[in-house]
């Protein structure tokens, strides 16, 4: 009876993403059919360039790390009952930094340099989480208006930069980083993948959503920012300060967003590019969305949009590259409502509890 | 029509409810309960928290649809599918959360909704304003049409929901507890009305768990018990007794508690206990403390009281008279304005945080929006009132199952039911939710325990184990500042009292020398607080 109950609520849980998978599945055939194409020729197409293929596997794993990041950095927010809008801003500074220190460091033995590198990626974008952080816990301003702000303040600083003072003349990039700084491609190790981005960037990603998840359900002090996401004059009266902890959320998820440059600069490009972020950090919104905010959940999440972003650009001789923005959208939408419908259900079975909970005392 | 058929429609209707029956999944809320309301009647209904009274008339309002069952007006089966299909028939309701939009003024709220004003349309201020003030001098209520709810207390804000009503044609009024947020006076005032509402011929339903009103004012009563009507009788057929027996269950139920008296009469005056032993010990000495709300006003002027071990200090006080920042500046948890406030041999002043190991524990008044965390499980809305304690085994790393443990071991000790870590709040009645937060309080390694109306709105059974565990603390040589609007609560478990009233706080007094009619006066200014004593 306990086995039936928890299996139907595990299915529950899982309704709304495979609601919103079929419904991506559907919608895009139908497109495909509308423009002539049949969807069995794009299968075969996404079946070759992906899921037999280990450099399409690569490079759909690339993707993922940098979309986990960014999901991370919405993640930790929206646990704290803040939206982190500024993935993006955050991604570019923390990938700025990174970049300056490898170059600065260059000098340095690779166990250091390396540590010191991902340091100033995640302290790049820390800092500029916080700054929105700060701005809400001292001033009570929104963050959602001022890491959209950022964000664009972050590019034009980028840009600024790059052309002006720090990139090589005549392009919009630095100098190359010294191979001490360099996170190694899995293709290095693992020849099936060679020439695919993937590098250990990935292991970076991973652990620090396996980080975040210790610290959110492990640790008082996880407690503690959940709790002021929870109830903010709940955890005030329990000596919580949400001003602290919206502080803390923001250089958290800035720093995870950061970790960008770490995938991107260390492991794939050897510098940095202005204008590299290509809305990562927007995506990671739809990430974490997805992930329900659970930190283990943003990289499966980040693996399905990693996939579409990479399925884009094996059909795009088929089919236009905008087929993927609206299957991401008809994803949010189906999921959104799916978990709609589940909370309701859910409730109702809550209401359940309610009554049977009532002159319990005897 | 005959002339008795239009004198009905005047008044009220003949509400039958026949048969209702609801389940939620497996569990009945209701179960084929009947209930007739007669016009000009004021007819209480009352049961333990989860007795399926709120159920019952959820489904008469069309908030709930029956499973089985009908629901007859004047005779003819009718199906109540919205709130807008029970107001159409006169049937309205005033829930225990005011449903009124606090930056409009009175005027607009009590007219929010009116026909006429739709879309674009101006409202017809002036004509409807002649009628509201019209109706507003029936009832007797003195409200500033023109000022925002949001500047109103809390006995006025109902004024204008009844007002509503009233404006919107209900002729049979659904009251839940109503009185559970308003000082004595306001109560009585609360009643008349009512009374007044049943002379024109309409039907009042009063839910309460004050069993003093229902034998004061209702004309019949029906009791609930686990979604089953269980008894009900008319005015002067019952009494509290019998309504006791009925709520709790004629012999079972809460037996050893229901074996103590439910409140000491007035001037009892409490024998000698073990924890006299401890007496002249000072746990917590407030000077002159003063407090500010969140924009900058003065809430709380020079409270001055020393809380002695083993003893339960009661602060008579309605809302919005500076109880909160009382509660908050005792507690540690809000800075103070001016003033000094010692917990044990440490003090604190202006500009000097309290920190956590020091406060004492909280009970805040409102247990969903104050003390717990809806979306945490029973386990982690515990173990976060003891973060930071020294000596915990989750000073930085916990292992949920292991706290799990320790959390359902708190829930049975405090008699939280059903005592699952994994539930959340919802999952629990109001006076489960309230022993919950009393377990966080309660486990909390700190001497002094600050309770802001531990049992407001809760059943009996729940309100005596509460009162007991209080009690236990004091005796075991914990102190309690025990501030409530309940003064039946101050009286039964105070060793003194004092009142505030408008931020200003009377020198407590011994509890003999206080009286129930006294006290009620000074907690709305009727009488200064020294003529307490």
């Amino acid at each position: 009876m306990e086995g039936a109950a928890s299996l139907r609520r595990g299915l529950l849980r899982g309704l709304p993403l495979f609601g919103a998978l079929a419904a991506a599945l559907c919608v895009g055939a139908a497109i495909a059919l509308a423009l002539g194409v049949a969807p069995a020729t794009i299968g075969r197409r996404l079946a070759d360039g992906i899921l037999l293929s280990p450099y399409g596997w690569g490079q759909v794993l690339y993707k993922a790390t940098s979309l986990t990041c960014t999901g991370l950095a919405v993640a930790v927010a929206f646990r704290a009952g803040l939206f982190n809008i500024g993935g993006e801003g955050q991604a570019v500074v923390g990938a700025l930094a990174c970049a300056l220190v490898a170059l600065a460091a260059s000098g340095l033995p690779p166990l250091l340099l390396l540590p010191l590198a991902l340091a100033g990626a995640f302290a790049g974008g820390a800092l500029w989480g916080w700054i929105p952080g700060w701005l809400k816990a001292r001033w009570g301003t929104h963050e959602v208006i001022n890491t959209i702000m950022l964000n664009f303040i972050a590019l034009a600083l980028s840009n600024l930069m790059i052309t002006r003072y720090l990139g090589l003349p005549e392009t919009v990039r630095t100098a190359e980083i010294g191979a001490g700084a360099v996170l190694p491609r899995l293709g290095d190790i693992w020849p099936a993948l060679r020439g695919s981005a993937v590098n250990l960037g990935l292991l970076v990603a991973l652990g620090a959503a396996a980080a975040l998840h210790l610290f959110l359900e492990h640790t008082p002090a996880g407690l503690r920012l959940r709790a002021v996401g929870a109830g903010r004059r709940q955890a005030e009266l329990l000596g919580i300060r949400p001003g602290r902890q919206i502080q803390i959320a923001f250089l958290l998820g800035g720093g995870l967003a950061g970790l960008v440059g770490a995938n991107v600069v260390l492991g794939y490009k050897h510098y940095y590019e202005d204008g590299f972020s290509g809305g990562i950090g927007f995506l990671g919104i739809a990430v974490a969305l997805l992930a329900r905010n659970a930190p283990l959940a943003v990289f499966p999440a980040a693996l399905l949009f990693g996939f579409l972003s990479q399925a884009g650009f094996v059909v795009n001789t088929l089919l236009p590259r905008e087929l993927i923005e609206i299957l991401t959208g008809v994803i949010l939408l189906t999921f959104v409502a799916g978990e709609h419908a589940r909370t309701r259900w859910r409730r109702r079975l809550g209401g359940r509890r309610a009554v049977r909970g009532g002159g319990g005392a005897a | 029509m005959s002339p008795a058929s239009s004198a009905v429609a005047a008044g009220a209707p003949r509400v039958e409810l026949r048969g209702i029956s609801r389940a939620f999944g497996a569990t009945v809320a209701n179960q084929d309960v009947d209930l007739s309301l007669e016009p000009a009647s004021i007819h209480a209904l009352v049961g333990e928290n989860g007795a399926g009274k709120s159920t019952l008339m959820r489904v008469l309002y069309g908030l709930v649809a029956p499973d089985r069952g009908e629901i007859l007006i004047n005779g003819r089966p009718r199906r109540i599918r919205s709130p807008a299909d029970a107001l159409a028939l006169g049937i309205g309701m005033m829930h225990q959360h005011f449903m009124l939009v606090p930056p409009m003024t009175v005027l607009e709220n009590v007219v929010l909704g009116y026909p006429g004003w739709r879309g674009l349309r101006r409202l017809p201020r002036a004509r409807l304003g002649a009628e509201v003030a019209d109706l507003l001098a029936r009832y007797g209520f003195d409200l500033p049409l023109a000022a925002p709810v949001s500047q109103l207390g809390v006995g006025e804000r109902q004024r204008v929901e009844i007002a509503r009503l009233l404006f919107h044609g209900a002729r049979l009024l659904i009251c839940d507890e109503p009185t559970a947020v308003l000082a004595p006076p306001e109560v009585d005032a609360l009643l008349a009305v009512l009374e007044r509402l049943r002379e024109e011929g309409r039907t009042i339903v009063l839910i309460t768990h004050k069993l003093a009103e229902v034998l004061s004012a209702a004309d019949r009563v029906t009791v609930l018990r686990r979604g089953r009507v269980v008894g009900g009788a008319e005015r002067g057929a019952f009494d509290r007794e019998q309504l006791v027996a009925w709520i709790m269950g004629e012999g079972q139920g809460a037996a050893p508690l229901a074996a103590e008296p439910e409140a000491p009469v007035a001037g009892e005056v409490r024998g000698a206990r073990p924890s006299d032993a401890h007496k002249a010990e000072v746990a917590l000495r407030a000077e002159a403390l003063a407090a500010d709300d969140r924009q900058g006003r003065r809430r709380l002027q020079a409270a001055s009281f020393v809380l002695q071990r083993g003893e339960i200090l009661g602060v008579a006080g309605v809302q919005g008279n500076g109880q909160r920042e009382l509660v908050e500046a005792v507690a540690g948890r809000r800075p103070l304005a001016a003033g000094c406030l010692q917990i044990g041999t440490r003090r604190f002043g202006p500009g000097q945080p309290v920190p956590d190991r020091d406060c004492p524990a909280l009970i805040p008044e409102d247990r969903l929006q104050e003390g717990l965390f809806p979306r945490f499980r029973l386990w982690e809305n515990l173990l976060v009132g003891h973060l930071g304690e020294p000596g915990r085994p989750w000073r930085h790393f916990y292992r949920p199952d292991a706290v799990r443990a320790w959390a359902t071991e708190l829930l049975h000790r405090f008699r939280v039911a059903p005592p699952e870590a994994q539930l959340r709040p919802q999952a629990l009645s109001g006076g489960n939710q309230q022993k919950l937060l009393c377990a966080r309080a309660l486990s909390r390694r700190t001497p002094v325990l600050v309770a802001a109306q531990p049992t407001r709105g809760i059943d009996l059974a729940s309100t005596r184990f509460l009162h007991q565990l209080l009690r236990a603390h004091r005796d075991a040589g914990g102190s309690v500042l025990l501030v409530s609007a309940d003064l039946d609560e101050i009286l039964a478990l105070s060793d003194r009292v004092a009142v505030l009233y408008r931020g200003r706080l009377t020198s407590p007094r011994p509890r003999a020398a206080v009286d129930l009619e006294h006290l009620g006066r000074a907690m709305v200014g009727l009488s200064s607080g020294d003529e307490v004593a």
